[in-house]
């Protein structure tokens, strides 16, 4: 990271460098990959999109004006992800959960329990499983902020949306999240339970 | 309930949602930490639910870490093949694509060309907007007999205002003139109205220039002499004055002879050639004519809806004298209704170009 000069390579990459370009997919896929994966819940997919999102930043590098560079490649992961979303809720005979991927295997634990770590692998279904119910721009919020740990600045830019509607989105996420884990106490620590 | 609505339009959040928001997510600030306890204690069940969403929130932070399963590294062949797939059309349908700043337009469009559509309708029903040229044959006649009594009616402005001498056979010519045209055919009615309408500035120079007045003779040889007008904006004015002031219309809209010098016949047919030139060369749009003129030309106009009410358009003078807006209404409304259809038509078209 510390070797990581990001304006640098944008410039270069406004050049023409290929090289420097890939530097940046190399530092950023990860996250990037990350979020597609939990929006669009389709590893294949997931791939498709993340791979056209960095061809297309490539391609649109010089639209690219300041601030974040990061939350500028999540707007186009964003956007190409939402563009598959919507596609796919037009063809009804592609069914979201047939394609669901559970890609949480658990809930990191330090406990070397296994029955503690079976219940974590459960609740880390539910809670992809309650993650896939939200709505794709309450989902995209939830996933950045409270799942990646991104800051409401941040996430806003990503996603082209005030702060205030990005916290206005978290608070309604958490409530039908937490209506939704409810719905399998038994799966539920103490401590989440109501 | 309404402020909480506008929040939501425009995206803003309440302090108490901002203070439960940073209690759970555990970056409050003391304000926020005592207005959430506050809270707390006065619903115990509150409590309950924001501990509930902690704890989630801190399951949701332990959710594995995913990792890209492969290098997403880019090469310029990749680049290449983007490019070539993407047509010309398809790259103008991402501008429009859902998430971009022109997704609306089409839509605003069609709204926007709809809703004017239904604007001109109730409009037409109450009588607000009256349909003129081009409507069926009975509105026609209607905005056709009421463009023509204030359509002669500039050049006695013009003629006012120029100080020509005379001042009893210019002032009376108009008026005249607009009988004349009155008693005309529709046809030329119909282009007597615009082509003076659109004279004034330019007509009542050239008479001027031209030392013509009411009673000179040679004013209507040169109106013979004329060859078709080249320009309403020159030709018609000049012609229409110089033939009119030859013309003189009785109460009962016949036309009398008043010039010693040219025979009947000749000055009829001279202002009838005029007119009828003039009515050739008259484009179809005479929208709001009645109201312009009036107000341009004050009492000229009063006078001019009067004539036209004596010589039996008294619809005619109620329009002229300013009464609703006369539009080409049903061209209008077929040529806003294309515009939504076109943009409706477009928006299809720019989402199967997506692949929609």
């Amino acid at each position: 990271m510390t070797n990581f000069d990001e304006q640098r390579f944008i410039q270069l990459t406004r050049d023409g460098d290929y090289d420097a370009f890939n530097r940046i997919v190399a530092e950023y896929h990860d996250a990037v990959f990350a979020v597609v994966l939990r929006t669009v819940r389709n590893r294949a997919a997931a791939e498709d999109i993340t791979q056209d999102a960095f061809i297309s930043a490539f391609r649109k590098i010089a639209s690219y004006r300041g601030g974040i560079f990061r939350a500028w490649l999540f707007r186009i992961a964003k956007n190409a992800s939402l563009d598959y979303l919507r596609k796919l809720s037009r063809r009804p005979e592609t069914s979201m959960d047939e394609n669901i991927v559970y890609f949480s295997e658990t809930v990191e634990d330090d406990s070397a329990d296994p029955l503690a770590e079976t219940l974590n692998a459960e609740l880390a279904r539910l809670i992809e499983h309650c993650l896939g119910g939200l709505s794709d721009d309450h989902r995209l919020a939830m996933v950045m902020v409270d799942v990646e740990g991104y800051q409401y600045d941040e996430t806003a830019e990503s996603i082209g949306v005030s702060i205030g509607t990005i916290k206005s989105r978290i608070n309604r996420a958490r409530a039908r999240m937490r209506d939704c884990v409810q719905m399998q106490p038994e799966l539920l620590p103490a401590s989440m339970r109501l | 309930m309404i402020r909480k609505f506008l929040n939501r339009l425009f995206g803003r959040t309440d302090s108490i949602t901002d203070a439960i928001n940073s209690y759970v997510g555990g970056n409050a600030s003391a304000d926020e930490t005592s207005l959430v306890e506050q809270m707390m204690r006065d619903d115990p069940a509150l409590e309950k639910d924001l501990a509930a969403q902690r704890a989630m929130l801190g399951v949701l932070g332990k959710i594995g870490r995913i990792e890209a399963p492969r290098s997403f590294a880019i090469t310029p062949e990749m680049v290449a093949a983007a490019e070539g797939s993407q047509s010309g059309i398809s790259k103008f349908a991402e501008l429009f694509a859902p998430q971009r700043k022109f997704a609306m337009a089409p839509a605003v469009l069609a709204g926007f060309a709809a809703l004017t559509v239904a604007l001109l309708t109730i409009g037409d029903l109450a009588g607000v907007i009256e349909q003129s040229r081009g409507g069926d044959s009975s509105a026609s006649a209607v905005a056709v007999e009421s463009a023509a009594a204030p359509a002669a009616t500039p050049a006695p402005a013009s003629v006012a205002t120029g100080g020509l001498p005379e001042s009893d056979t210019a002032s009376t010519a108009p008026l005249e003139a607009a009988g004349a045209a009155i008693a005309e055919p529709e046809t030329t009615d119909a282009a007597a109205a615009p082509a003076a309408t659109s004279a004034p500035p330019a007509g009542a120079p050239r008479a001027l220039d031209s030392g013509i007045t009411a009673g000179d003779s040679s004013a209507v040889g040169e109106a013979q002499d004329a060859d078709a007008p080249s320009s309403l904006a020159a030709a018609p004015p000049q012609n229409l004055e110089s033939a009119d002031a030859k013309l003189e219309i009785d109460g009962d809209g016949e036309v009398a002879k008043r010039g010693e010098v040219i025979p009947e016949d000749l000055e009829e047919s001279a202002a009838a050639s005029q007119l009828q030139e003039a009515a050739e060369a008259v484009p179809e749009t005479e929208s709001i004519a009645g109201v312009g003129i009036g107000a341009d030309i004050g009492e000229g106009a009063g006078e001019g809806a009067g004539e036209g009410a004596a010589a039996g358009t008294a619809k005619g003078a109620a329009t002229g004298a300013g009464d609703g807006i006369e539009l080409p209404l049903w061209q209008l409304q077929i040529a806003l209704a294309a515009i939504a259809l076109a943009a409706i038509g477009a928006w299809a078209g720019l989402r199967r170009a997506r692949g929609e």
